[in-house]
C-alpha cells in the first residue's frame, strides 16, 4: 500500500491507508492512481515553468545514492534536489549532489573510443568507432584465452560504481573470468570485519533514520519522524566517521542533529577535527583528538571497563549471542600481560599512553557507553575502515555495541547492510561452468571459479577479492593453491576496469604505474597485454589503457540503488538524459563485448544469455529486482501482521500490505506482485517498506543464526587451508607486526599496528619519521569532485582549501546571455576562465600549529613529504588547530591528480600531494588484503615559500 | 493581507556542507566567483579546544535596505512581500548598490548584459559614463527564489535542499508558518544588527561568537 513516503502527501497517505482497509481491491488501485494525482513535486513544473521536465533517479556523484528528483530542460539537466519520496535523503541534497551538472558537462568527458597511440602513460590516443575499439578488444581477449588458458588471465574491475551487475554478468558469462571485482575490495573493509564475522553483516550505523514507517497497533502504518516518541540514541560515538560531509549515510546528517536537539551527546574520536567534530563541540558534544592508528587501544579500554565494572547486558547475551564465553576468556587472557611500559593491556593507564586521550576521559567514555541506553558506537572510513589494524577496533565496536544490548534496539545500532532489499543480477552462476586445464602435465576438470585468483590462491578467505594486490599479479602472475586446480598457475594479461581509476586509489600510485608498464624483457611488449579503460570522465587510469571507452554518465544509465537505509527501500536509477556523444549504458556495453566476442569465435559466449534477452536496460534490471525486497517479515513491531512471521517477503509494498500475495509454506515467501522498473518508475522512483527493530532472524545472518563471538566463518575457512598453502597475509602480519598465525583468528585477537607510534617497533623510525600522515575522504576532493570547478568553491574539513595558484582554464560554467525576469536562465557551457590566488580549493596538508612553528612552516607553504621508503610528495600547507599535533592530514584521492580530465584540479598537480604515492603496496591486511592507506609514517624535507596565503 | 516573507537559519542544525550554497548557484544560474549565498567557516581558539563555526550567509532583504537609497534608477526596490529585488529591465550596472550592501550580498553579474540606457543617467552617475549597455552587466543577489514565489512555491532552494533541516522560509503575517512560529519560540540573532538595516534573514545562534568569527562578506 505505501508506494512511496512524500512530505507533501503523507497526511493525505496515512488517512488513505486506513481508508483502504475498507476499499477492495480494484477500489484500492483506483485510490493509488488518485493519491499518484495528488502528490509528487512533478506538480511544482506542470503549468508553472514551460520547457522543464522532472525524472526521478538517484545519485551517483558520490557513493551515498541520493534520491534525486531533477529538472531538465531541451534534453540537458538544469537543477538537482533530492526527491521526498526517499526516506534515505528526503528531499535533501548535500553540498555535492545539487552540482551534478558540473560532472554531466565536464570538459572531463569521455565521449568517443580511443585508441592508444603512444606508450601506456603518456596520455597519446586517435578517434576510433565502437566497432573498430571492439574488434580489438574482443580479438585480443580470444587470443589471451586461447594463448594462456582461459578467461582467469583477464580481470574486470566494475570500480567505483554501482550497478555494475551487467559487468558482472559480462566478465563471469561472456569472457569466463572467474574474478570480477568492484571498488569495494579497496574500499573501508576492515571496517566491515566485526559485523561480518558477527553476523555476516557489513556496516553498523545508528538508529538515527527518520521518517520510517512504522505499523501501529490499530494495524494502520505510520510515517513517524523526529518528532515522534520512537527513542533516539542517548550517545553516538563516531570514530574516524564524519557523517556531515563525508558520509555514505546520508540520513546520519540529520539524524545526528536531531538526536543531538534531544539530548543525544555526540561525541567524534578522530585526530582531525571535521566537520562533524566541529559542529559536535559547539552542540555539547566532544571533539576527542586521538593519535591516528590507536582506535583498537581506546575499544579495548573501554571494552575492557565495561567488563570489570560488570556494565555488559547479560540477559541479552544470553539470549542473542553465542561463544562469548571463549570471547571473554580470551580477551581477559591479556589483561595480566605487560607491554614494554609496564602497562597492562586494555588498561586505562594503557590507553592513554597509546592514544593519548587521558585516562580520566576514557573512564568517563566507558561510563556513558556502559551506563546508557540507547546509544551507538561507530566506526567509519578512515580512522579504521583504511587501516591495517582496523580489524581489531572494528571487532571491539562490534563487541561493544552488541555487549551493551543495542544491537537491534530502538535507538540503538542497525546493520544497514543485513535489512536492506536483496537484488540480483550478478550472475554468479556461470561460475559453476565445467572448465579443463592441463596441470603439471594432467588434465584436471574443475568450475571456473575454482580458478579464482584469490580465493583458490594467496588470499583464500579475501573478502570482496584483493584489488590492492594487483600490480604484483600483474608482475608475478598466480598459482592457485587449493581446490583441483592446485599448482596451476597463469599469468594476468588483461585488465578492463569501469568507472574506478585504481591508478590514484587502489593502493600505491607507483606500484601501479610499474605494473602497467613493465614489459617483457624478451619481447619487449607490455606485460599486461590488454589495458581497457571504461569510463564517462577521462581519468589517470585512461592514461595507461590501450582502449578507452565512453560510457554513459550516472544521468544517463540505468540502475537499482546501492543504498544503506536502516529499513528495506528501493530505488530506480531511471535515464534523466541521453548519453552525450556516443556514451553507452552497461547492458549495453554488456551486450557489444558479448557480441564483438561471439563474431570473433569465442565458444563461451551464447547470444540468449545477453542481447537476445536483454534488449533493453529496463529488462535487465527487472529481472535483478525480482528478490526485492528479500527482507523477513520479522521485528518489532511485526510489519505485516496479516502475513506469516519469517517468511520472506517479495514484492510491492501496495500488493503486500493489501494481501494480494501467494504464500508457499514449503520455501517460507510470500510472493506479493513482482516489483518492477515500470511500476517503480509510476511512483516516484522509490519504493519503502515497514521498519521494525529487533529483527534478529533478518539483521543476524551467521551460519548460527546467533551474534557470533566464535566466528563460524573463519572457523570454515581454516577448514579451507587446513593442510594447505600458508595465506599470504600471514607472511606479511609477521612481517610488519611479528605476530605470527598459523590460522584465522575465530575469536578475539591482537597484533600491534604497523608503522605506529603505539607500535613497540616504532621506536626504530621514529628519530627519522616523526610524523604521522593521514588520509581523509571528503565529499568536495573525491569521487570525481576534482572534476567539477563549482566544487572548487566549497572548502572543507580542512582539506580542500582555497590555497590556489592564480591559473586560466577552460571550464563547464552557467553563462548566462539573455537579460529576462523569472526563472533564471543559465546554460551551462564551456568558456576561459581566470581563477585569482585564493578563490580555488585544492587539496592541502592540514599540519598543526605547533607543528608550523617548529618546523618554520606557514599557510600557503609548499612542503616536500618523504616517507618512510623515500618516496616523496609536494602539498601546500594549511596551519590550523583542526588536527592534532604530530599529523600531517590529507584528502583521499584530492591532490597530485595527473590526467587532464582531472580539470581544474589537474592544473594544481605540481603542489598538491596524491597521499597515496606514498602508501607501502606490500602493506596488505592479514585476511583481506586490504591496503594500509593511512599507516604512513612521514617527514618533512624541503620548504618553499610561493606565497599562496591570501591573509 | 500582503505576505511578509522571512528566512531563518538555525545554527544548531547547520552540519556546515554548503548545500545550500551550491543549491543556490545552480538554481539560479550563478556563475563562478559569485555568491547570493555562500557559507563561510572561521576558526578560533587553539588545540586542544579550538573551535569552528559554520554560517551560512544570504541577502538580509533589509527591511532598511541601504542598498535601495544609492540607486540611480529605481532597480533596486522593496516589495510589498520584502523581499528586495534588481530590476534588470532598469539596472545600469554602476554597481553603487554593490558597495553599498555591508554584508556583500550583491555583485555585477558577469555575463547578463544591461538594457536600460546608461547614457539617460551619465550626467549624475559617472560610473556609467562614456558607456553602452552592452558595455555594463546588472547587478544580481539572492531575491529567495522568486521565480519560485512567484509560481507559489514558497521555498528558495536553499531551503529545498537543505541537509540538516535547518533552514526554514515563509509568511511572518501567518502566525502558523514555521518561521513565526520559530520567531515567537526561540530568540532569534540577526548579522549584525549594529548596521540598523533590519534584516529579514535571522539566525538561532546559541552561540553569538560565530557572527564575529566568520564576519567575511558574502561576495568579498
Amino acid at each position: 500500500m505505501m508506494a512511496k513516503i512524500s512530505r507533501r502527501n503523507f497526511i493525505k497517505f496515512s488517512s488513505a491507508v486506513a481508508a483502504a482497509a475498507a476499499l477492495g481491491i480494484d477500489e484500492l488501485d483506483a485510490f493509488l492512481v488518485n493519491l499518484k494525482l495528488q502528490s509528487g513535486n512533478e506538480k511544482d513544473v506542470e503549468g508553472r515553468f514551460p520547457g522543464y521536465d522532472v525524472k526521478y533517479t538517484y545519485d551517483s556523484y558520490c557513493p551515498s545514492e541520493c534520491g534525486l528528483e531533477v529538472w531538465t530542460k531541451g534534453g540537458k539537466v538544469e537543477k538537482i534536489y533530492g526527491n521526498y519520496a526517499d526516506p534515505y535523503n528526503h528531499g535533501k541534497m548535500c553540498g555535492k549532489g545539487p552540482l551534478g551538472c558540473g560532472l554531466v558537462y565536464s570538459t572531463g568527458r569521455i565521449l568517443h573510443p580511443m585508441m592508444r597511440v603512444g606508450k601506456r602513460g603518456e596520455g597519446k590516443f586517435k578517434r576510433v568507432s565502437w566497432d573498430e575499439a571492439l574488434n580489438h578488444i574482443t580479438k585480443k581477449i580470444v587470443e589471451i584465452k586461447k594463448k594462456y588458458g582461459g578467461g582467469e588471465s583477464i580481470i574486470v574491475d566494475t570500480g567505483d560504481m554501482t550497478d555494475t551487475q551487467p559487468y558482472y554478468r559480462m566478465a563471469y558469462g561472456a569472457i569466463g573470468s572467474p574474478h570480477p571485482v568492484e571498488h569495494g575490495s579497496i574500499c573501508d573493509t576492515p571496517r566491515r570485519f566485526g559485523p561480518k564475522n558477527f553476523i555476516n553483516g557489513k556496516r553498523w550505523e545508528p538508529d538515527v533514520m527518520r521518517p520510517v514507517l512504522v505499523r501501529q497497533p490499530d494495524g494502520s502504518l505510520k510515517e513517524l519522524d523526529y518528532d515522534s516518541d520512537l527513542p533516539l540514541p542517548k550517545y553516538i560515538m563516531y570514530l574516524g566517521w564524519n557523517p556531515f560531509t563525508a558520509t555514505r549515510i546520508h540520513w546520519e546528517s540529520r539524524g545526528t542533529v536531531s538526536a543531538a536537539l534531544k539530548g543525544c551527546k555526540v561525541i567524534v574520536v578522530d585526530p582531525g577535527m571535521c566537520n562533524t567534530a566541529a559542529w559536535a563541540a559547539n552542540n555539547n558534544g566532544e571533539w576527542v583528538p586521538i593519535r591516528p592508528g590507536t582506535d583498537n587501544h581506546f575499544l579495548g579500554a573501554i571494552l575492557r571497563y565495561i567488563l570489570e565494572k560488570g556494565y555488559e547486558d547479560k540477559d541479552f547475551i544470553a539470549k542473542q549471542t553465542k561463544g562469548f564465553d571463549e570471547f571473554e576468556k580470551e580477551f581477559k587472557s591479556y589483561w595480566n600481560k605487560t607491554d614494554s611500559n609496564g602497562f597492562k593491556y586494555f588498561s586505562l593507564e594503557w590507553a592513554e599512553e597509546k592514544t593519548t586521550i587521558s585516562k580520566d576521559k576514557i573512564r568517563e567514555l566507558a561510563e556513558l557507553i556502559g551506563k546508557t541506553k540507547p546509544g551507538a558506537v561507530v566506526w567509519g572510513m578512515n580512522g579504521i575502515g583504511h587501516r591495517y589494524a582496523g580489524y581489531i577496533a572494528s571487532m571491539l565496536g562490534t563487541a561493544i555495541n552488541v555487549v551493551t544490548g543495542n544491537f537491534e534496539a530502538p535507538g540503538g545500532v542497525i546493520d544497514c547492510n543485513q535489512v536492506r532489499i536483496s537484488k540480483d543480477g550478478y550472475a554468479g552462476h556461470f561460475n559453476g561452468r565445467e572448465v579443463t586445464r592441463t596441470v603439471n602435465g594432467s588434465v584436471i576438470k574443475g568450475k571456473q571459479g575454482d580458478l579464482h585468483m584469490d580465493e583458490m590462491s594467496d588470499w583464500p578467505a579475501g573478502w570482496y577479492d584483493v584489488v590492492g594486490d594487483h600490480p604484483r599479479r600483474i608482475l608475478e602472475g598466480v598459482e592457485i593453491k587449493y581446490g583441483p586446480f592446485k599448482g596451476y598457475k597463469y599469468p594476468i594479461k588483461a585488465r578492463i576496469e569501469i568507472g574506478g581509476n585504481t591508478v590514484i586509489s587502489g593502493s600505491s600510485t607507483w606500484k601501479w604505474q610499474e605494473a602497467l608498464t613493465a614489459t617483457d624483457p624478451k619481447t619487449g611488449e607490455y606485460l599486461l597485454e590488454l589495458n581497457v579503460h571504461i569510463d564517462s570522465i577521462y581519468l589517470e587510469n585512461s592514461l595507461y589503457a590501450d582502449i578507452v571507452l565512453p560510457a554513459a554518465n550516472y544521468m544517463e544509465r540505468y540502475g537499482i540503488a546501492d543504498i544503506y537505509p536502516s529499513c528495506a527501500v528501493a530505488v530506480l536509477r531511471d535515464q534523466v538524459v541521453k548519453p552525450l556523444g556516443e556514451a553507452k549504458t552497461q547492458v549495453e556495453i554488456m551486450n557489444a563485448v558479448a557480441k564483438a566476442l561471439y563474431d570473433n569465435g569465442d565458444k563461451d559466449v551464447d547470444p540468449k544469455d545477453f542481447w537476445l534477452k536483454y534488449k533493453h536496460d529496463d529488462v535487465f534490471w527487472t529481472e535483478a529486482i525480482e528478490v526485492t525486497p528479500g527482507v523477513k517479515n520479522v521485528g518489532e513491531p511485526l510489519p505485516y501482521p496479516k502475513l506469516p512471521k519469517g517468511y520472506k517477503l517479495l514484492g510491492t509494498p501496495d500488493s503486500l500490505e493489501a494481501g494480494r500475495v501467494k504464500i508457499d509454506h514449503d520455501k517460507k515467501v510470500v510472493q506479493g506482485e513482482p516489483i518492477t522498473v515500470d511500476w517503480l518508475r509510476k511512483n516516484q522512483g522509490v519504493a519503502v517498506w515497514p521498519m521494525a527493530w529487533r529483527r534478529y532472524e533478518q539483521a543476524v545472518q551467521s551460519k548460527s543464526g546467533k551474534i557470533e563471538f566464535v566466528w563460524s566463518k573463519m572457523e570454515h575457512e581454516n577448514e579451507r587451508i587446513k593442510g594447505g598453502a600458508r595465506p599470504y597475509g600471514f607472511e606479511l602480519l609477521e612481517k610488519y607486526t611479528g605476530t605470527k598465525w598459523d590460522k584465522y583468528p575465530t575469536t578475539f585477537f591482537w597484533f600491534d599496528p604497523p608503522y605506529n607510534p603505539a607500535s613497540p617497533r616504532y621506536s626504530e623510525m621514529a628519530k627519522k619519521y616523526p610524523l604521522q600522515i593521514i588520509s581523509a575522504r571528503v565529499h568536495q576532493g573525491m569521487t570525481a569532485t576534482y572534476a567539477n570547478p563549482q566544487q572548487a568553491e566549497t572548502p572543507s574539513d580542512s582539506i580542500w582549501w582555497p590555497l590556489n595558484k592564480e591559473f586560466e582554464a577552460e571550464v563547464a560554467d552557467w553563462v548566462t546571455e539573455k537579460n529576462s525576469i523569472g526563472m533564471p536562465q543559465g546554460t551551462m557551457k564551456v568558456a576561459k576562465k581566470r581563477f585569482a590566488k585564493g578563490t580555488h580549493c585544492v587539496g592541502v596538508c592540514a599540519v598543526n600549529s605547533k607543528d608550523a612553528e617548529s618546523y618554520g612552516v606557514k599557510t600557503g607553504d609548499v612542503i616536500t613529504i618523504e616517507n618512510m621508503l623515500g618516496k616523496t610528495q609536494k602539498s601546500v600547507v594549511l596551519v590550523t588547530d583542526t588536527v592534532r599535533p604530530g599529523v600531517l592530514k590529507m584528502p583521499f584521492g584530492g591532490g597530485g591528480r595527473f590526467s587532464p580530465g582531472a580539470g581544474t584540479t589537474y592544473l594544481q598537480k605540481d603542489y598538491t600531494a596524491n597521499i597515496n604515492q606514498l602508501v607501502d603496496p606490500n602493506l596488505l591486511t592479514p585476511i583481506f588484503g586490504f591496503p594500509g592507506y593511512l599507516d604512513i609514517l612521514g617527514r618533512i624535507i624541503a620548504v618553499e615559500r610561493p606565497g599562496l596565503a591570501t591573509i | 493581507m500582503s505576505k511578509k516573507y522571512a528566512l531563518l537559519v538555525d545554527l544548531r542544525k547547520c552540519v556546515g556542507c554548503t548545500s545550500c550554497q551550491v543549491s543556490c548557484k545552480m538554481e539560479n544560474a550563478v556563475p563562478i566567483g559569485e555568491f547570493r549565498s555562500k557559507v563561510d567557516i572561521a576558526d578560533t581558539g587553539e588545540y586542544p579546544k579550538p573551535k569552528r563555526y559554520f554560517l551560512p550567509k544570504i541577502c538580509n532583504q533589509c527591511d532598511e535596505a541601504p542598498c535601495i537609497l544609492p540607486c540611480p534608477t529605481g532597480a533596486t526596490y522593496k516589495r510589498e512581500d520584502g523581499v528586495v529585488m534588481v530590476n534588470r529591465d532598469v539596472c545600469i550596472g554602476c554597481g553603487r548598490c554593490v558597495g553599498a550592501c555591508p554584508y556583500g550580498a550583491r555583485f555585477i553579474h558577469p555575463h547578463i548584459p544591461v538594457k536600460n540606457d546608461p547614457s539617460k543617467y551619465a550626467k549624475d552617475v559617472p560610473e556609467v559614463k562614456g558607456k553602452k549597455a552592452r558595455d555594463l552587466r546588472v547587478v544580481d543577489k539572492c531575491d529567495y527564489c522568486s521565480h519560485r514565489l512567484a509560481e507559489g512555491i514558497e521555498e528558495p532552494a536553499c531551503v529545498r535542499n537543505c541537509v540538516g533541516k535547518a533552514r526554514f522560509f515563509g509568511d511572518l503575517n501567518d502566525p502558523n508558518s514555521e518561521v513565526s512560529k520559530l520567531k515567537a519560540s526561540v530568540k532569534t540573532t540577526d548579522w549584525h544588527p549594529d548596521y540598523g538595516t533590519k534584516p529579514r534573514s535571522t539566525f538561532i545562534a546559541p552561540d553569538k561568537e560565530v557572527f564575529s568569527a566568520a564576519d567575511g562578506q558574502i561576495n568579498r
